[in-house]
């Protein structure tokens, strides 16, 4: 068991904010990547032949969050904020230009927040974990040539949701 | 009030009229300024699901067969289904289960992803698996190709009598290639279902008891040898799979090929697997003598 937990060590941070990712609240979140990885350990000798762990976490950690939104009626929010900024001795920015870039961060994560939870998904996969397209295929679960055209989607529901209303 | 939104809806415009590619960099940026919920140490809560589980499944076995007569009642059930099951995937054909038949006298089950192009030896008797091509092992190279196409020295068994493998296989490249040797049966004794006697497969790896004894079927049986001055596996029964930790700490799964003996063993910075139709012993030589 020693080495199953260096992996659940490893891999709980991502496993949690996939979650987040989702749409799933705090407490939800928790609950999917704790249920994912009982799920995964079961699972290990279905585990594919050389498929790398992580996106195969990760796709049984979405759909542990997926289910988990649905029963409790929701839509897919996003519960994470944009962290205070911090100021860096070599590079301090103007006063404008930390503005424009705070404004220019909390108008992504609306955008991002009024996304569904796929689309959100792809996205995080890229920019926040910067998962590689064949870790992408695995982790959605489409082939490899289906994750260029789901990310251009999702770029662009992202683009005509900026300035949108929040529901 | 009005001046913020003003500036809002100026950043939105920006964000709207930038390429992919700018607003990629964007969302880059983003992710590394977000703030996370702070995440709980998991694993010992993991452990404790997973005892639960465990121990619920342990009282269902026991109130299932915890009389003989209701024992004899369960299995016979279980038979019956299991019989009906088999009975149902060979009428209907489900998909992901194909049924091989191989040279031997019993046809095998075995599931299967669905070949997009329907072709291959599957449902047809006369249809004999041919070395490695049968095994799923990658492509078919020279001993040359592949070397030129892993970052590691390939090892192979230099036992007296031993000859050089009969196929080369490749699948990955690089750091994560692995490389499969094959031995064919030429009229010996061949493992099931195959005309292969043995089959060495090598990448890099570490084998990790932990991980790799979790997957192991009932049935199985494990014995601790020591090869090359390193501790390895010998494992007889019903064995399907590893899972070996590769070098970036991640783990991986790998399927054996062949349905017999299997001698498992890390060699430096590779994790070898020769799978065989000889005993442990005669194994084991070999297994010394890779380098």
């Amino acid at each position: 068991m020693q080495a199953y937990g260096d992996l659940v060590q490893r891999y709980q941070e991502v496993a949690l904010r996939t979650a987040l990712v989702v749409g799933a609240d705090a407490q939800e979140a928790e609950d999917a990547a704790q249920e994912a990885f009982v799920k995964a350990y079961r699972a290990l000798g279905r585990f594919r032949h050389g498929a790398p762990f992580r996106p195969w976490l990760l796709r049984i950690v979405a759909n542990e969050a997926r289910n988990r939104r649905r029963s409790a009626g929701r839509r897919a929010g996003l519960a994470v904020r944009v962290a205070e900024d911090r100021p860096s001795i070599d590079a301090a920015p103007s006063p404008e230009a930390a503005v424009l870039a705070r404004e220019t961060r909390s108008s992504l994560l609306e955008a991002m927040g009024r996304l569904g939870g796929d689309d959100r998904l792809v996205l995080a996969y890229r920019y926040f974990f910067e998962l590689s397209e064949a870790e992408m295929a695995d982790a959605l679960g489409v082939p490899r040539g289906t994750v260029k055209s789901r990310l251009s989607r999702a770029m662009s529901r992202l683009r005509t949701s900026f300035g949108e209303a929040v529901q | 009030m009005t001046e913020r939104s003003d500036r809002n809806r100026t950043v939105d415009e920006r964000l709207r009229a930038m390429s992919d590619d700018e607003l990629g960099a964007e969302l880059s940026a983003l992710g590394r300024t977000l703030a996370w919920p702070p995440t709980p140490a998991m694993a010992s809560m993991v452990t404790a699901r997973l005892e639960r589980r465990r121990s619920a499944w342990r009282r269902f076995g026991q109130s299932l067969f915890g009389r003989p007569a209701r024992r004899a009642l369960v299995l016979a059930l279980i038979a019956l289904l299991v019989v009906a099951g088999i009975a149902g995937a060979l009428g209907l054909g489900l998909p992901g289960i194909r049924i091989l038949f191989g040279p031997s006298a019993s046809p095998s089950l075995s599931v299967q992803s669905p070949s997009p192009s329907g072709s291959g030896p599957v449902g047809s008797p006369s249809a004999s698996p041919l070395g490695g091509a049968a095994l799923g092992l990658g492509r078919r190279v020279t001993l040359e190709e592949a070397q030129s196409a892993v970052d590691f020295a390939i090892l192979q068994p230099r036992v007296p009598g031993l000859a050089a493998p009969d196929e080369i296989w490749l699948e990955g490249a690089g750091h994560d290639g692995v490389v499969s040797l094959v031995w064919l049966a030429h009229g010996g004794q061949a493992a099931p279902g195959t005309n292969v006697r043995m089959l060495l497969t090598q990448f890099r790896g570490e084998v990790d008891p932990g991980l790799f004894t979790k997957v192991l079927e009932p049935g199985t049986i494990l014995e601790a040898v020591q090869v090359g001055g390193d501790r390895g596996f010998w494992i007889t029964g019903t064995l399907h799979q590893v899972v070996v930790r590769i070098p970036n700490g991640d783990v991986r799964g790998d399927t054996v090929r062949l349905a017999g003996n299997v001698l498992l063993w890390t060699q430096g910075p590779l994790t070898l697997r020769l799978e065989t139709t000889d005993g442990r012993d005669q194994a084991v030589e070999i297994g010394n003598s890779v380098r």
